[in-house]
């Protein structure tokens, strides 16, 4: 019979080899430094060999590697000084959020739109703007298309402020997506 | 409703979590107001196109290292 420590690791090789590209891309979205994000997926993964006694079942294993490389990005933001991440707009959306939502689409005029490749661009950029936070629940929603509840438990948060962050991230990207539209056609 | 309840509630309606109540308001809305529903439009198409981003993929080494770490 196998080791409980056996276990563990067959698990976490499980984990890596099922889970290793996404949770890279989250790290990726949090920090937006390759070899940070880097760090972060190798220190995620060290840090549940050490403490995984604290974990039950290979399903909560995933999810908890998840959390676990979302905190690791975090403190190697804060750690290498790269960016102080930015307070989280907590609470509910309020009036500056329906101001966002008033500008102009970047998909109105398909004679003033950037192509694909351009728009993809600075869909990258705009996302340096959001908080951490925010880009995390961006990547897992929208770029993994995990259901609001799975990034919710993925992520340690209510499904409700899950839905706030993602709002504010739709919304600050498309109002930043259609100014670079205007921008490049002026 | 007015459009200002709308814009808020817009990504609660997307993900599916308004009750049928206020779903229906929603839905009203967006029938009758034209910039409202090009601001949801937009949205569903920002959606669209984050997912046809190619995602990025843990590099080897980072890959090989850490298997080798859960070797022992």
């Amino acid at each position: 019979m196998p080791s409980p420590d056996a276990v563990v690791r067959e698990a976490l090789e499980r984990v890596l080899r099922d889970e290793g590209d996404r949770l890279y891309g989250l790290a990726l979205r949090v920090t937006r430094e390759p070899d940070l994000a880097r760090d972060a997926v190798q220190s995620a993964f060290a840090a549940a060999l050490a403490g995984a006694e604290a974990f039950r079942g290979e399903a909560a294993l995933s999810t908890w590697l998840y959390r676990i490389t979302y905190n690791k990005a975090i403190d190697l933001l804060r750690t290498r000084a790269r960016e102080v991440p930015l307070p989280e707009e907590d609470g509910d959306l309020g009036p500056g959020d329906v101001a966002l939502a008033q500008a102009p689409s970047a998909w109105a005029d398909p004679g003033r739109a950037l192509d694909t490749r351009r728009l993809h661009q600075e869909l990258e950029s705009a996302l340096a703007e959001l908080t951490p936070l925010q880009r995390a629940v961006f990547d897992l929603r929208e770029a993994e298309g995990l259901p609001s509840a799975a990034v919710a438990e993925r992520l340690g948060l209510s499904e409700g402020a899950v839905r706030v962050q993602l709002h504010r991230a739709r919304l600050k990207l498309r109002a930043r997506l259609a100014a670079q539209v205007q921008g490049a056609v002026r | 409703m007015n459009c200002d309840e709308l814009l808020k509630r817009l990504t609660d309606y997307a993900e599916h979590a308004t009750d049928a109540d206020l779903c229906a308001a929603i839905e009203r809305h967006l029938q009758d107001c034209p910039g409202c529903e090009a601001i949801r439009a937009d949205l569903e198409r920002l959606s669209r196109f984050c997912r046809e981003c190619d995602p990025p993929r843990l590099p080897d080494d980072a890959r090989e290292s850490i298997q080798k770490l859960l070797r022992g």
